[in-house]
């Protein structure tokens, strides 16, 4: 199971470096079979012609095959990047309020986190010699008991201290 | 079946790794590829051969019994 993936994976890698050259050679492949097919028709006295009909449509075969050779989710990906920078950069004010927004976003969110973070999760940087009677006073009565626990592990029992 | 099936078929095959390509010539003198089985594809034909015995002989029991006895299995 691992095997085939890694040879697929190896050969797909392959194919992306040599890609003319896969494309060259799937039409030769399946022009080389029509045409075996035409001559072995002709032989028996039949029109060539249907070989094209017994063949199917080449052109969907083709992609069908080429779509196994190439990371086909992968490309799409970068087309999609490539539209979305296109897009972005048409209508710039768009771009710029967006940019702004999740600045915003992603700022406001990360000060109130170390915020909360250093008040109330981590534990103090001294040593409280006497837990129940935590020397800050400044906070509010419900923010002492917390802040007085020493581990994040036993923050679900601050409310019963 | 379109005859042409059979190239996405063969690809598949190759890039699991169960069949090779090369190119050679053919006999009257033109360009053709041609596959041959990997040791993997090799081991692989004989599981699929395994499978495909015992699911026929599956098949072939129970159309069997219901030949003998009509109306026993119901489907």
């Amino acid at each position: 199971m691992l095997n085939e993936w890694l040879s697929s994976v190896r050969l797909r890698l392959r194919a992306m470096w040599k890609r003319s050259q896969l494309h060259r050679d799937l039409e030769e492949e399946i022009s080389f079979h029509l045409a075996m097919r035409e001559e072995k028709l002709r032989a028996s006295g039949k029109q060539p012609q249907e070989a094209q009909y017994a063949f199917g449509n080449p052109a969907k075969l083709k992609e069908a095959t080429r779509m196994l050779w190439t990371f086909r989710w992968l490309e799409d990906f970068g087309q999609d990047l490539h539209f979305g920078m296109r897009m972005l950069r048409k209508s710039p004010t768009f771009a710029l309020l967006a940019v702004f927004t999740l600045a915003l976003g992603i700022g406001a969110t990360s000060a109130i986190f170390s915020f909360v973070s250093a008040m109330l999760l981590r534990p103090l940087l001294f040593h409280i010699p006497n837990k129940s009677q935590p020397c800050i006073a400044a906070y509010p009565e419900e923010w002492r008991a917390t802040r007085a626990i020493h581990n994040i592990g036993s923050f679900g029992k601050a409310g019963a201290t | 079946m379109e005859e042409g099936a059979l190239y996405p078929a063969l690809h598949r095959l190759e890039l699991r790794g169960w069949l090779a390509s090369e190119w050679g010539l053919s006999e009257n003198n033109r360009r053709a590829k041609y596959y041959r089985l990997t040791a993997a594809g090799r081991k692989q034909l004989a599981i699929e051969t395994k499978y495909w015995t015992r699911m026929t002989s599956a098949i072939g029991r129970v159309i069997e019994a219901n030949l003998t006895q009509p109306g026993r299995q119901r489907c």
